[in-house]
């Protein structure tokens, strides 16, 4: 809403700093998201003091000034025309380089061979009327080098102010007057309201029947008759419906909207001749009623709606907008004003349903004083009559629906007022806090003080609601800051989370970037993941309202987006991807239950160049890279991760996979991305991908192992390089080779796989290094022998082993 | 005295072939040759036991000092050679230092995750715990419990996502509230960091987005410790000299309830909101809220992390690009 300093200045007293008004509006809880101004800008202007005037050598009609700026320079010297300028005044100047209203940009000059440093400024030049007989002179206890603004107050400030959903009063001149009353004490100045009638009564003209009681608790009409057409909106009530962001549409539909931003109570008007049966009937729409509304739509209508109808159709959407075909036209003499109260849910209800968001519908859904209806429909009938020529019909007519519910009293008790916001005031402090805002205290005491609730405060109905107020109207600034007293109890960490830190910190040292996505996937990236159709991957969450259709579905894999990631990066020239994701992926359970969201982990890798490294290493194949990062996480977890061979995960290549195990679960995959899935995901090159379900393993980390001694005892090492069949997988000879290494067996690597030349088609040689090493003594030749001998054997009987 | 003239002779041979060697290996053979079990000087000694008793002792005595003597000279031409060795070693080596060092690329964590462990940490500093909750929620857990009526404005300011079956994607963390309390007798302090969503999406709002919740019960608790714990924090957050601002505000869930502004250059900044807990919301937990007070706030976290790592833009935490969050 706009609030306009100059009308608000009709209603209250406004303190003399906008600024502090400002400030105080905003701690209160009106937050002032701009300030607009009208009238010129006069910021860049200075005040000057005239120090001394003499005659322009060479013109008659020019003088030369010397005028100090108050910047503490000496005074500079202005080449001046007009008749009135005299030392000693104080008077406007603008200095070279600043831009006058009228977007002059002023320069240094030489006038007649005299210098000009500025200009002294006339009330014309300065966009503030057509004065330019001469100079504007100031007041003289203006002090020199003030921007002007400060010392001229013209123009309007327009406060754009956001007001919060539980203060529908708020919306008009008048909350905003009490508002500023409450930090201002003062008189707060009400528009006359007094009609003088004549004529036929008004009841003689118009019916009014509510047939909704539940949604209209009260219909005030009011008659005015031979309004004159052709009387104009005063130019007064124009510059305050712009101020307030709204155009001028005739003096009958002005008058009803400026009366709304006066007391906030939405009104409306219908050409009366236009109604048909003199009757206004408040009733539920009938499913797929038609109504062609102010705006042109044709809306169809549904039960849920409330109208107003007169005998035979419904003219008006109740509290949202009124009907084409009774609307005020620029005929239009005789007009019906409306003012009533429809309940908020009703026309929320409404105004969403048809998108149709009105004036009337935003004072309505946050709330309308339902006790002051005949103020504003007086109040239009008197601007009507004033400025319309109009004629009042005598009385109103009036329907009563279901009363409004209220709370009319409510106490506060002080010690729980002190308790909650740490304060100590006084019982006589919160009850003259509680007075500013217009609570009338009817009892006060140490039990309790009780107040009347002003008709208008439907956000007040429980004590708490007046601990606020006392601690808005004191200031949240002054409360004393202190800290939480009492004990504190030991501090949990959710294990899940425990689980997820340990897993990020991993994965940051294997030198992994943390990526963080919009959490969806479409159902096609997955079927591109190769998942099959009935999986339940491809089985998503669905956002019923999504913002593009890309993110309607919920993730159930991190790997589409990281992989479109790793495109997105490798399109534009970064090679090595190495990027993780962790968080929550999505699947639906039964009707009605919340959808399980596991924590899961994703990672991407994509083969580049080492970087920074000028001489050439020899790394092993891509998925090899991330089988160690996997490994390196198994270690770091201890919970005995598995992992075995698969070529069933769809993801991945059939001749390169591995899935992760555990108690006998599959949680996830390792391995080469399927080229299928990387072609689908615009990958060139290979990509090894890995999902975890660490969800099962919240909770199961271990206890951490006590260190291990280390061995003072002189290690061994014996290495085997054995020939063995190509399609032998390493793993499990390298598990065999452990097995019968007997208990001094402490390390075993492999250190050498080599297949080519010198070695027979259809052959691998592997070799074995094994560390021999005893806790409690030197292990003797002997022994370590007897061990190695006996791998040897294994290999050669097990795997038909060459040894070499 | 042969034996003698021998020794003599050998002492001399021994002193040359030492001289000659050019390397510790040759060196170690050389004394080998001489001193070693079956070296020169070994054949000389062996030769005494045929002679008399007099002469054997002056003989060995002789032989012995012989023996030393070589010894010292081997020692000193082993130091020759170790310090020629040296000198070599740093003729011959010569890198181009001025190369680039390689070290193995390191990992970047999400700023997001850094600032989160960072606020983490420091509330567990005051004694808050941290609780977690789903992000997909109930209407109840999201909405109703948390006070905002059926079918009101107050809704409106939350651009919900709703998920088909009737759940919402969490606006706010402030569902975990009524997760932590439920079930719980006070005193008790949480924090609740994580990830929320809001229909909006432009240069300066994500769809996807990340809070921290903090909330605090018991019989005591006071706005004026809200605004010091708040304080505590911001100081932590933004240094010693920032400045807190608290704007009477609406949020169905608190009251008195305000906004929070933080000091930055000349104006202020919108942080978050906060209040003490609505005694609605404390019943819908089973907390009397007559007995019971206590605190809530809650703020966002992708603007502290932008200002911390200074981050220019929104897009650059979520698309994915790795190039801006491999520099932190």
């Amino acid at each position: 809403m706009r609030v306009s300093l100059a009308w608000l200045a009709e209603w209250v007293d406004l303190p003399a700093s906008p600024e502090e008004l400002e400030e105080r509006l905003t701690l209160g809880g009106i937050e002032i998201e701009d300030v607009l101004r009208s009238g010129p800008d006069l910021t860049p202007i200075r005040v000057g003091h005239v120090v001394e005037r003499i005659q322009h050598p060479n013109a008659d009609r020019l003088s030369v000034c010397r005028v100090d700026l108050g910047d503490g320079a000496e005074p500079v010297q202005i080449v001046c025309g007009a008749p009135n300028v005299a030392a000693g005044q104080r008077v406007a100047v603008a200095t070279p380089g600043t831009v006058l209203p009228d977007g002059t940009k002023l320069k240094r000059s030489k006038i007649r061979g005299e210098r000009s440093e500025g200009m002294i400024c006339s009330a014309r030049e300065l966009g503030l009327g057509d004065d330019h007989d001469g100079i504007l002179v100031l007041d003289p206890a203006a002090t020199p080098g003030a921007p002007l603004d400060q010392v001229l107050r013209v123009g309007d400030r327009i406060l754009d102010v956001e007001i919060t959903p539980n203060r529908g009063d708020w919306a008009s001149m008048l909350g905003i007057a009490r508002e500023v009353r409450a930090h201002f004490p003062g008189p707060l100045r009400v528009p006359e309201t007094r009609v003088t009638e004549c004529g036929r009564p008004c009841a003689d003209q118009i019916s009014v029947a509510i047939a909704a009681p539940e949604a209209c608790s009260r219909y005030v009409a009011r008659v005015v008759r031979n309004v004159d057409p052709e009387a104009a909106t005063p130019d007064w009530m124009k510059r305050h419906l712009e101020a307030a962001g709204l155009r001028s549409l005739g003096l009958v539909v002005d008058v009803t909207n400026f009366v709304l931003l006066e007391f906030g109570q939405p009104l409306h008007a219908f050409d009366l001749e236009t109604l048909r049966g003199g009757c206004i009937r408040v009733r539920r729409a009938r499913e797929g009623e038609k109504l062609v509304t102010l705006d042109g739509q044709a809306r169809e209508l549904s039960v849920e709606d409330l109208v107003i109808a007169d005998s035979d159709r419904a003219i008006a959407i109740a509290g949202v907008m009124g009907g084409a075909d009774t609307e005020v036209r620029s005929e239009t003499r005789q007009v019906l004003i409306e003012s009533a109260h429809f309940a908020a849910a009703s026309v929320r209800t409404t105004a969403r349903r048809l998108a149709l968001h009105s004036e009337a519908s935003y004072r309505f859904e946050r709330g309308v004083d339902p006790t002051a209806l005949e103020r504003a429909a007086d109040r239009a009938a008197r601007l009507l009559a004033e400025l319309g020529g109009g004629e009042v019909s005598p009385g109103r007519v009036e329907a009563n629906g279901r009363p409004v519910e209220r709370v009319e009293h409510v106490a506060l008790v002080p010690e729980r007022c002190n308790r909650m916001l740490g304060t100590q005031l006084s019982i006589a402090e919160m009850a003259s806090l509680l007075e500013r805002a217009d609570f009338a205290v009817v009892e006060s005491g140490e039990e309790s003080i009780r107040c009347a609730v002003p008709s208008y405060r439907n956000d007040i109905s429980i004590p708490v609601d007046l601990i606020e107020e006392v601690a808005r109207l004191y200031g949240y600034d002054r409360l004393e800051t202190t800290l939480p007293e009492g004990p504190v109890s030991r501090v949990v960490v959710p294990p899940a989370r425990v689980l997820e830190e340990q897993v990020r910190d991993c994965l940051a040292a294997c030198g992994l970037t943390e990526l963080m996505h919009f959490p969806s996937a479409s159902t096609e990236d997955l079927a591109h993941l190769r998942w099959p159709e009935d999986a339940v991957q491809r089985r998503p969450v669905r956002i019923a309202n999504p913002l593009s259709q890309r993110d309607s579905e919920l993730r159930t894999s991190l790997l589409p987006r990281l992989l479109r990631s790793a495109a997105y990066n490798r399109a534009r020239q970064v090679d090595a991807v190495r990027v993780f994701e962790l968080g929550a992926v999505f699947f639906a359970q039964g009707p009605g239950e919340l959808p399980l969201e596991p924590l899961t982990l994703g990672i991407v890798l994509t083969r580049g160049e080492l970087r920074g490294l000028w001489e050439s290493a020899a790394l092993p194949p891509l998925f090899f890279e991330l089988k160690g990062i996997a490994e390196r996480l198994i270690a770091d977890l201890d919970m005995g991760l598995e992992l075995q061979r698969t070529d069933a995960l769809p993801y991945l290549h059939p001749g390169a996979g591995l899935e992760l195990r555990w108690a006998g679960r599959l949680l996830g995959g390792v391995g080469e991305l399927h080229p299928e899935a990387a072609k689908a995901f615009d990958l060139d090159v290979p990509c090894a991908v890995m999902e975890l379900d660490l969800g099962p393993l919240i909770g199961n980390s271990p206890h951490p192992k006590p260190m291990l001694q280390v061995s003072p005892y002189p290690a061994v090492r014996r290495d085997i390089a054995v020939l063995l069949d190509r399609d032998q997988p390493a793993g499990v000879v390298l598990d065999a080779v452990r097995a019968v290494g007997g208990s001094n067996l402490s390390e075993l690597e492999i250190f050498d796989r080599f297949e080519g030349s010198g070695i027979p088609a259809g052959k691998v040689s592997l070799a074995f290094r094994m560390i021999f090493q005893h806790a409690e003594r030197t292990l003797t030749d002997k022994e370590v022998s007897k061990a190695t001998d006996k791998v040897r054997v294994m290999l050669e009987r097990r795997f038909g082993g060459e040894l070499r | 005295m042969s034996q003698a003239s021998d020794l003599a002779e050998l002492e001399e041979q021994a002193r040359a072939a030492i001289a000659g060697v050019v390397d510790v290996q040759g060196l170690q053979e050389t004394r080998a040759r001489f001193l070693g079990r079956s070296g020169s000087i070994k054949v000389v000694l062996r030769l005494l036991a045929e002679l008399p008793e007099e002469q054997r002792r002056e003989l060995g005595q002789a032989a012995n000092a012989t023996k030393e003597r070589i010894e010292e000279c081997v020692r000193a031409r082993r130091a020759e050679l170790e310090s020629a060795r040296i000198e070599n070693a740093l003729s011959d080596h010569r890198l181009d230092v001025t190369l680039p060092g390689w070290i193995a690329p390191r990992g970047h964590l999400h700023p997001i995750s850094r600032v989160f462990r960072d606020m983490t940490s420091f509330f567990a500093g005051l004694g808050f715990s941290i609780e977690d909750g789903p992000q997909i929620e109930t209407d109840w857990n999201n909405f109703g419990a948390l006070n905002f009526p059926e079918d009101h404005p107050s809704r409106d300011t939350q651009d919900t996502f709703f998920v088909e079956g009737g759940h919402v994607l969490r606006t706010h963390t402030s569902p975990v509230q009524i997760r932590a309390m439920t079930g719980r007798t006070p005193p008790f302090r949480f924090i609740a960091p994580g990830r929320v969503y809001r229909r909006d999406s432009d240069p300066t709002h994500s769809p996807a987005f990340h809070q921290i919740e903090g909330f605090m019960v018991d019989e005591r608790v006071t706005f004026g410790d809200l605004k010091g714990v708040l304080y505590a924090f911001a100081r932590h957050l933004m240094g010693p000299e920032v400045r807190l601002r608290f704007r009477a505000h609406f949020f169905p869930f608190t009251e008195p309830s305000a906004e929070m502004d933080f000091s930055w250059g000349d104006g202020w900044l919108e942080w978050g909101g906060c209040g003490m807990i609505h005694p609605n919301v404390l019943r819908n937990c089973g907390i009397d809220p007559d007995r019971y007070q206590g605190f809530a706030f809650g703020m966002g976290v992708d603007r502290t992390a932008m200002l911390r790592f200074g981050i220019p833009n929104l897009q650059l935490l979520f698309e994915g690009d790795v190039r801006p969050l491999e520099q932190l």
